[in-house]
């Protein structure tokens, strides 16, 4: 066999291929480095937080309340009182943003009015979260009267995040393949049978989805919080919902003053001196934590409900 | 070769300014097989889905004309007319199989479950036969539970007849059932077109000229939004009188 002489067109051309598939490498180089600037920031930021927190991550720091002084404060009074605030928040914004979501994906036709609703919703998932606590602190409380309550808080971060529970929802629904609607339409469905009993169940995973990064965004928002005055100090807790009189269940819970983890998290940092500072370490680290959780469980629902897509 | 169970009577269609249908005058014979063919794009799908109203989920439909379903002699596009109801009395199947992501019997139920008001053994006791008549008992009888998105496309798409003739339809439209599906498929399908002829009305559109002739009684060539030739299928493939349809069954255009 005699070796291959290549003419001087192949030598040129693989001169061609060898340059373009160095640029290939350069970029994948460069892309990799800005993926790395932001992920060492992110792992910065966890490791400076871990260090200073995990040391006091001990089991009373979940059952003391605050305190002056910082070795016995606890986020007790935190933690239940985010937890009150995004059971409101959620039993608000899920209900009314996967309605609006099916009102304009399936209901609403083609018409300034609906293009109206539909251009203020987009805008209003971009509208700084101050601005609603704004809004909150005029309607929730001087117009409706409901006090710097759980349930202030709570309908004030759902109204913050129905903009992205109705965006999502939207996108989920959008991805129920049209032949389902027909076939379901053609057997003589109604509207809200087709939605009902087809399109919802089928985008189930993404409105999930689309929830739970609403309630995760909802869980880290102090701003519209602070604004409405919530109290940055409690050393008690909500009442509790289930009472040992008849009629054993209490809603009152939902008019107790509150604080929620972020605004625990802001008190500690702003105090003056050092003492405060892994306190507000570990805040972080739990409020960091219970996003993650939620963000994981969405993908686990996601995973689930499309594994076994037939009900 | 019996009376007629609907016809069309100077059909107009419109999706928003472009009209679809031209005046279709068009006699449905009952309990017969009405093959609809005509190159893509000339109006076959469109006047299917007049027939059950399929257009007026989306905005900017118009019908104008007529399309009478006998006995009653109801006016399918009538303004007046409930577009669910007739979707009730009329089953439609469509060219991609498109069973609903769930059980096998639920896919059967649930047309009779959108009508309500009926007991839980009498939807029982239809979803059996319906299955039997789309000749997919057999295959299904023990799986019944099972998804309906795991079954084979021919099956998928028997699925979706039985799903149609659950409800006891009058008329049954067929959008090119198995332009999606392997020959083996479309034989079995084919094969349940005729069994199913003698009990009831169906039309059936077809890209496919053999399928035509195998399978139906009557053939309408629609050619740019017009009727332009009805005839017995026999009559129509060997006679045709206008020449734009010979022209189409001889391959020279479409
Ligand atoms: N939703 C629609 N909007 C506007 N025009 C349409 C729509 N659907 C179909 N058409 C047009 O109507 C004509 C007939 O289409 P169709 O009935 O689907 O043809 P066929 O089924 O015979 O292939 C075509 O010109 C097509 O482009
Ligand atoms: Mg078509």
């Amino acid at each position: 066999m005699s070796q291959a002489v290549p003419t001087p067109d192949l030598v040129a051309l693989r001169r061609g291929i060898r340059r373009r598939v160095l640029f290939d490498k350069l970029f994948s180089l460069f892309g990799w480095a800005c993926l790395a600037v932001g992920l060492l920031t992110l792992a910065a930021l966890l490791v400076d937080l871990a260090v200073d927190g995990l040391p006091h991550l001990r089991w009373d720091f979940f059952t003391s309340f605050p305190s002056r002084k910082a070795e016995r404060a606890g986020i007790l009074s935190a933690w239940v009182g985010t937890v009150a605030v995004m059971i409101v928040t959620g039993m608000a914004a899920i209900p009314l943003g996967v309605a609006a979501a099916v009102y304009l994906e399936e209901y609403g036709s083609r018409n300034w009015v609906n293009d109206i609703i539909e251009i203020s919703v987009t805008n209003l998932a971009g509208v700084p979260s101050i601005v609603f606590g704004l809004l909150a602190l005029g309607f929730f409380i001087y117009a409706m009267d409901l006090g710097r309550s759980v349930l202030t808080g709570g309908l004030t971060l759902a109204i913050l995040v129905l903009p992205i529970v109705i965006v999502a929802t939207r996108e989920a629904l959008r991805a129920v393949p049209f032949g389902v609607r027909e076939a379901a339409f053609a057997l003589g469905a109604t509207k809200w049978q087709t939605v009902w009993h087809h399109v919802l169940p089928y985008s189930l995973g993404g409105v999930a989805t689309g929830v739970i990064i609403a309630l995760a965004r909802a869980i880290g928002e102090t701003a519209p919080l602070i604004t409405i005055g919530a109290l940055t100090y409690i050393a008690f807790l909500p009442t509790s919902p289930i009472q040992s009189q008849p009629p054993f269940v209490s809603f009152q819970w939902t008019d107790d003053p509150f604080t929620v983890l972020p605004i625990q998290m802001f008190n500690w940092i702003s105090r003056p001196g050092d003492d405060f500072q892994g306190n507000a370490a570990a805040a972080g680290l739990v409020l960091l934590v219970m996003t993650l959780m939620m963000n994981g469980g969405a993908i686990w629902l996601r995973y689930r409900l499309r594994k076994r897509i037939r009900w | 070769m019996g009376d007629l169970k609907a016809e069309a009577i100077g059909l107009d269609f419109h999706y928003g300014e472009f009209q679809a249908l031209h005046a279709i005058d068009l006699p449905i014979h009952e309990n017969a097989v009405t093959a609809l063919i005509g190159p893509s794009g000339c109006g076959k799908s469109t006047f299917l889905r007049c027939c059950n109203r399929m257009h007026d989920l989306y905005d900017g439909s118009r019908y104008g004309g007529e399309v009478k379903l006998y006995p009653d002699g109801v006016n399918i596009v009538g303004d007046d007319v409930d577009p669910i109801e007739m979707r009730m009395r009329i089953g439609m199947v469509f060219q991609k199989p498109n069973p609903f992501p769930k059980s096998i019997y639920d896919n059967v139920a649930f047309g009779l479950r959108t009508r309500g008001g009926l007991a839980r053994s009498e939807i029982a006791d239809a979803v059996e036969p319906a299955l039997k008549s789309a000749a997919l008992w057999d295959e299904v009888k023990d799986r019944l539970q099972e998804s309906a998105w795991k079954l084979s496309g021919g099956q998928q798409q028997r699925l979706c007849i039985a799903r149609a003739l659950a409800t006891g339809p009058e008329l049954l439209l067929l959008d090119e059932p198995t332009s999606a599906l392997d020959p083996i498929a479309t034989a079995g399908i084919e094969e349940l077109i005729l069994a199913l002829r003698k009990r009831i009305t169906i039309v059936i559109v077809t890209h496919n000229m053999q399928q035509a002739t195998r399978i139906s009684d009557w053939t309408a060539f629609f050619y740019l939004g017009r009727l332009v030739e009805f005839g017995a299928t026999k009559q129509l493939f060997v006679k045709p009188e206008k020449a734009e349809t010979e022209a189409y069954l001889t391959g020279r255009f479409g």
